[in-house]
């Protein structure tokens, strides 16, 4: 598939939001991701492979949003497309976040580490459309004030907007796990009488790592958007694998990127 | 009229000569969403062993100038698994189906081919030797040719089905591997498997797989797979299916100017799923342009 570019512009320092014209019917699931063919002709090999993406959001105007952070080739290659340039795109991919809307009381607490908001906006605007009587709360982590994206979207779709970075820059000084952490002595205090609580988290692997450590005691249901180096996208190469609780290997772009935090081992 | 692309390698009757590499299609399940099974000459399978195995911990793979390198570890089902969960899916479509096979012993091997002995939608074997021979200290069974020359003979014994060999080019002279290989009845060669390789992530001092080496595919291999097929194709009088970095159709004619009597697309599926598809149509432009009939009169033309 080909799509158009919208446009393509930095947001703040080595992030960049890129607008697709969607080539597809665009029902599309919080969490699902695309494979992106950066830069050049169809017929360019290096970089080679495509590189996946999270769906930031579907916009108003119903064009696929992408946030990007530039951390090598591919991903300056793509900071150099134009508007109006056509790219390789594949999707939507994987299998989103699982979502009860049939439950209605409850929290939700969504963990954003560093580019890892990008799929989250999506998530908190589908969850205030499908859950609009829960409390949702959103934690963004990242070094400084220059990682934190997305800030004023998402306190428009949520309860609370926390802010944690590791130079205090802005927010709560320390990692976002110990945001999430101060929160969860006071909501679980007393544990029987905790509101149900749901946790949708994407960021670093010893971000997760602490998330599941910190919920293994509180009954917290927990949906982490993993990332893997990928080659397809679509289960051909099995080279995404995961490990799996108990053994084998899970590939994180057919059975995830989302997966309950308690079925993998990061 | 429409140029003729069908072909017949190893006694398959093949409508082109267009195949999904082994490994790069899985069990032909997820890439059917994307491209037509039933317009690629074959499907050569992921590999299949006796008994399941789950494969290596990640990373698993890696991108490198013009290729990447994967060490997946042969993760799969077994052949009972897969003759009862996935060969059904595929014999719904016309599509010839070979079976990539690989074991950890010279008998195994011979277990393994005997295990799809009659099996209905089963079209041919082909054989990855590539893989460590455990009882002789893990070396390579392709990379040493009296184990190459055992288990062609233990899977010749084992089945009547076509077997392809599958040829390591981690060797120094490739055509007395395929020799080797005609010599014991093999009805075919692939040529060829991906080269062992190894990258290194410089801020972590890490090896970028957590298998440390891998196999080297793509784009920056395809000079020396035409180079093997074109060596290999001047030794033996078996055919070749060609593999090794075809993106393109100009690709997959270098492949056969050099003497395949067909072409394995691997790689290029994770850039493009329908990359065979692509090639299978401008293989007949190709062949219009140049006034040509039929892809028989491109094997092997090489003018030199
Ligand atoms: C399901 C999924 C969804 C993703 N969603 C997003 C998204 O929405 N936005 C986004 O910016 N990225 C996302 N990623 C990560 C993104 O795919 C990689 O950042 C990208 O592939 C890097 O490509 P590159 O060519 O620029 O880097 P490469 O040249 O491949 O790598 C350059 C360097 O960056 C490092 N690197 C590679 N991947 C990452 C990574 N994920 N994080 C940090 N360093 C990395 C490499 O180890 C290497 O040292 C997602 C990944 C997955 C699996
Ligand atoms: C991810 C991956 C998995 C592969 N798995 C197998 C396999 O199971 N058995 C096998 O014989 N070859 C396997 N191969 C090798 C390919 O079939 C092919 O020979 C090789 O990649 C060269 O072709 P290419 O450059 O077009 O990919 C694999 C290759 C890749 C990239
Ligand atoms: S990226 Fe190929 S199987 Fe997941």
């Amino acid at each position: 598939m080909r799509a158009k570019v919208v446009s393509n512009s930095c947001l703040k320092g080595s992030c960049y939001k890129l607008i697709l014209k969607a080539p597809f019917d665009v029902t599309v699931l919080p969490g699902q991701f695309l494979m992106i063919r950066p830069g050049g002709s169809p017929g360019s090999s290096d970089p080679l492979l495509p590189r996946p993406f999270s769906i930031h959001r579907i916009n108003p105007d119903g064009n696929i949003e992408v946030l990007y952070k530039v951390v090598g080739k591919g991903t300056s290659l793509l900071a150099q497309t134009e508007e109006g340039e056509e790219i390789g795109i594949l999707g939507p991919l994987g299998n989103g976040f699982t979502i009860d809307s049939g439950d209605t009381s409850g929290e939700i607490l969504i963990v954003a580490g560093g580019i890892g908001v990008a799929p989250m906006l999506g998530l908190a605007e589908t969850l205030k459309t499908t859950c609009p009587g829960k409390m949702n709360r959103v934690f963004l982590g990242g070094r400084g004030e220059a990682d934190l994206l997305c800030i004023e979207e998402l306190k428009a779709v949520s309860t609370e907007v926390i802010l944690a970075t590791n130079d205090g820059s802005v927010g709560f000084k320390g990692y976002v796990t110990e945001a999430l952490e101060k929160h969860l002595s006071r909501s679980f205090r007393i544990p029987h009488s905790a509101p149900r609580t749901t946790l949708y988290a994407c960021g670093p692997t010893p971000m997760l790592q602490r998330i599941l450590e910190i919920t293994k005691p509180l009954n917290i249901e927990t949906y982490f958007s993993l990332e893997a180096n990928m080659a397809c996208g679509i289960g051909v190469c099995m080279g995404c694998a995961v490990k799996k609780k108990g053994g084998g290997y899970y590939l994180v772009c057919k059975d995830g990127p989302v997966f309950e935090g308690r079925t993998v081992t990061l | 009229m429409k140029p003729d692309l069908s072909a017949k390698i190893a006694g398959i009757e093949l409508r082109n000569p267009v195949m999904l590499a082994s490994g790069t299609a899985r069990y032909g399940e997820e890439i059917a969403g994307y491209c037509d099974l039933n317009r690629v000459g074959a499907i050569i399978v992921k590999g299949i062993a006796l008994r399941p195995t789950p494969g290596n911990p990640p990373p698993r793979i890696c991108e490198t100038p013009s290729g990447m390198l994967n060490a997946i570890g042969l993760p799969n089902i077994g052949v009972e698994a897969f003759i009862s969960d996935k060969l059904p899916f595929l014999k719904r479509f016309t599509t010839r189906v070979i079976v990539n096979i690989f074991g950890s012993t010279v008998e195994e091997y011979g277990e393994v081919a005997k295990g799809f002995h009659d099996v209905e939608g089963v079209d041919g074997l082909e054989v990855n030797i590539s893989c460590p021979n455990i009882k002789e200290g893990g070396i390579a069974f392709g990379t040493d040719i009296e184990a190459t020359r055992r288990v062609v003979r233990e899977v010749r014994r084992a089945t009547t089905l076509p077997v392809i060999i599958k040829l390591s080019p981690n060797v120094t002279d490739i055509v007395s591997f395929a020799k080797v290989c005609e010599e014991e009845g093999a009805d075919g060669l692939s040529v060829i498997n991906t080269f062992l390789a190894m990258s290194i992530d410089t801020e972590t001092w890490k090896p970028r797989l957590a298998n440390i080496t891998g196999g080297l595919s793509g784009p920056a291999i395809r000079p020396v797979a035409v180079r093997m097929v074109w060596q290999v194709s001047k030794a033996v009088r078996i055919p070749i299916i060609g593999m090794g970095g075809i993106v393109t159709v100009d690709d997959a004619v270098e492949f056969f100017l050099a003497g395949a009597s067909a072409i394995a697309v691997g790689t290029a599926n994770f850039i493009n799923p329908c990359a065979s598809i692509e090639i299978i149509d401008g293989l007949e432009r190709y062949l219009d342009t140049k006034g040509l009939n039929s892809i028989t009169e491109l094997i092997g033309a090489l003018k030199t």
